[in-house]
């Protein structure tokens, strides 16, 4: 078990030495010259060149991207261009609501999904089946922005139930920033519960197929018990795959919500650093997203290990 | 086809269903200039912000346009940006998939590749991607295609890897036919039908992804019709004129939703292991 964790972790290193290549050979292809952003159109050639050299610029593309890999790996990402601050430390202020959000989305989404999915597979092919089917299906094929608009014009806008944006953090607010996380972090639950309902559903019509189900069912045991205890417990993997493998996806949609309900997360950041072509946070943004899928993935390879012998002992 | 022989034993009201609404939204696409007299671009300010009524049914824009015009050429745009992404990405992924599938001396360095580039959500590369090159739908069609063609990879990757060594491929071999005959007559022909239900829910994808591009502003460029940039002009005008945000996301729900429809079907068809499970 020691050894295959090992291995697991150590595989990590090339990837993630990928996922940083990938990501400074992105940004670094954007269109507009970083030192004429800062020093603005009219500034002189002379200047220019010295503030290229002071930020080492002037070095070719590999150079740099080992300087900036260095950099990164101690935690620093540079300095932003806009925000006057350096980028790890405006990545640590806007985690919070992101935080919030895609926690509360998740257990939104891993509720509804499990719910929908294991009644789904119980009730097959009757009416709550195909109820919960439709709703999944919806749930994977509604555009995020569209839904988070409805939402707001129901619940804001006519009801006024719910401030239209914004955002208030928790030392400030109390219990009052929930009020503006709601309607963001269920629009994210919604595809969420889709996703893992209909892989709930599908593990679940596979598991209770087995002969030690009917074993189970002969032995006189409740469908509660038959569901919970042995048919659920034997459909967990691939429904904590579908569930590690999105919650980077949760991320993304966080950048389009965040953008949509003006709510100052890492998601906005994001956005607002694309479009400002604020590169040194727009590197920083991509690396977080894909780090944490990549960790999340580490955990839910490490589960199989822990759920299943059979690969713990390979 | 092996999917069309399939079909007449195993009576699946999805598909069926699916394949009728993606023919009429098609059809809707392809003869929008016969089926409305107005101009999806034109300006008409005396016509601004109008509700739905007789002669626009689904009332109009801020710039007067008709809304019905808008959303049918929208949709040909989501259309057209949907099959070129599949395309790219069926040829893409499948070039690096076939590699690193036949090839194995490389195919440990493109899989950690793959893996790194599965890592950032597609959506975030195709903001990212999209934002460099600048917006305009070649340009979203490359993103989009660039996000999504590592998964299309490791699905026909593991095609070929299942079946280049079942007899009838080392028959072939031993026959004298060399890799590129036999990858295309007997490794791409019997690994089509993980590539066609992916396929489809590519599509399904791209069509999502662009109307979010589009709406955050660096997809299809204004006035040029796009479903999505359609709904950034709505969530303006939210308050004043609700119509204008219903038509185009539910046009974009119902293409959508039919293809991803269309997608389970046909690999509900597809994989014997599931069809078992559902005869039970």
């Amino acid at each position: 078990m020691r050894n295959y964790i090992i291995k697991r972790i150590l595989l990590l290193i090339p990837i993630l030495f990928i996922v940083a290549l990938i990501a400074f050979f992105i940004t670094n292809l954007m269109p507009g010259d970083p030192v004429r952003v800062i020093l603005g159109n009219m500034a002189a050639e002379a200047e220019i060149v010295r503030v290229k050299a002071s930020l080492g610029l002037d070095q070719p593309l590999i150079v740099r991207f080992f300087r900036w890999l260095v950099n990164i790996v101690r935690g620093n990402f540079g300095d932003s261009l806009y925000l006057n601050a350096p980028v790890s430390q405006v990545l640590a202020e806007r985690i919070r609501p992101t935080f919030l959000i895609a926690v509360f989305a998740e257990v939104f989404g891993i509720t509804a999904g499990l719910l929908l999915g294991i009644l789904a597979a119980v009730k097959h092919r009757k009416f709550l089946d195909q109820f919960s089917i439709t709703i999944s299906l919806f749930g994977i094929s509604i555009p995020s922005f569209w839904l988070a608009l409805i939402l707001m014009y129901i619940f804001s806008v006519r009801l006024g139930w719910f401030p239209v944006s914004g955002y208030e953090p928790f030392a400030e607010a109390g219990l009052g920033t929930f009020k503006y996380i709601v309607l963001p972090a269920f629009t994210l639950a919604f595809m969420q519960a889709g996703l893992i309902a209909r892989m709930t559903r599908s593990a679940m019509l596979d598991t209770l197929k087995h002969d030690y189900i009917r074993t189970a069912k002969s032995k006189g045991l409740s469908t509660y018990s038959i569901v919970f205890k042995h048919a659920l417990k034997n459909s967990m993997l691939p429904i904590i795959t579908v569930i590690g493998h999105n919650f980077a996806v949760l991320l993304g949609g966080t950048w389009i919500v965040e953008t949509i309900f003006v709510i100052p997360g890492t998601g906005f950041m994001a956005i607002n650093a694309i479009m400002r072509r604020d590169i040194p946070v727009i590197q920083a943004s991509i690396i977080f997203v894909a780090l944490i899928y990549v960790v999340l993935n580490l955990l839910v390879d490490l589960s199989y290990a822990f759920l299943n012998p059979k690969i713990r002992y390979q | 086809m092996l999917f069309l022989k399939k079909y007449k034993k195993y009576e699946h009201s999805y598909i069926t269903t699916s394949i009728i609404i993606l023919i009429i939204l098609i059809s809707l696409s392809l003869f929008a200039p016969l089926l409305t007299d107005y101009n999806p671009v034109r300006n008409n300010a005396r016509n601004r912000l109008q509700p739905p009524s007789k002669e626009h049914l689904l009332g109009t824009d801020q710039y007067g346009r008709d809304i019905f015009t808008r959303i049918l050429y929208g949709l040909r745009t989501s259309i057209e940006v949907g099959i070129s992404v599949v395309i790219l990405t069926v040829i893409f992924g499948g070039v690096v998939g076939i590699v690193a599938g036949y090839y194995p001396q490389i195919d440990k360095i493109i899989m950690r590749v793959l893996d790194a580039m599965m890592a950032f959500p597609g959506i975030i590369i195709a903001i990212s991607l999209a934002a460099i090159w600048g917006a305009g739908k070649l340009n979203i069609i490359l993103a989009l295609s660039f996000a999504y063609f590592p998964k299309m990879a490791r699905i026909i990757r593991s095609a070929v890897i299942s079946i280049k060594d079942l007899d009838y491929v080392d028959s072939a071999r031993a026959a004298g036919a060399n890799d590129l005959r036999i990858i295309f007559k007997y490794i791409l022909k019997n690994s089509a039908s993980p590539i066609m239900v992916q396929a489809t829910f590519n599509f399904a994808l791209a069509i999502l992804d662009e109307a979010a591009l589009s709406f955050l502003g660096v997809g299809i460029m204004p006035p040029a019709p796009s479903l999505g940039a359609m709904v950034t002009d709505a969530r303006t005008y939210m308050v004043v004129a609700p119509w204008m945000i219903l038509a185009p996301g539910m046009m974009i729900i119902l293409s959508v939703l039919s293809l991803n429809l269309l997608g389970d079907g046909m690999r509900d068809l597809l994989d014997p292991h599931l069809k078992n499970t559902l005869k039970k």
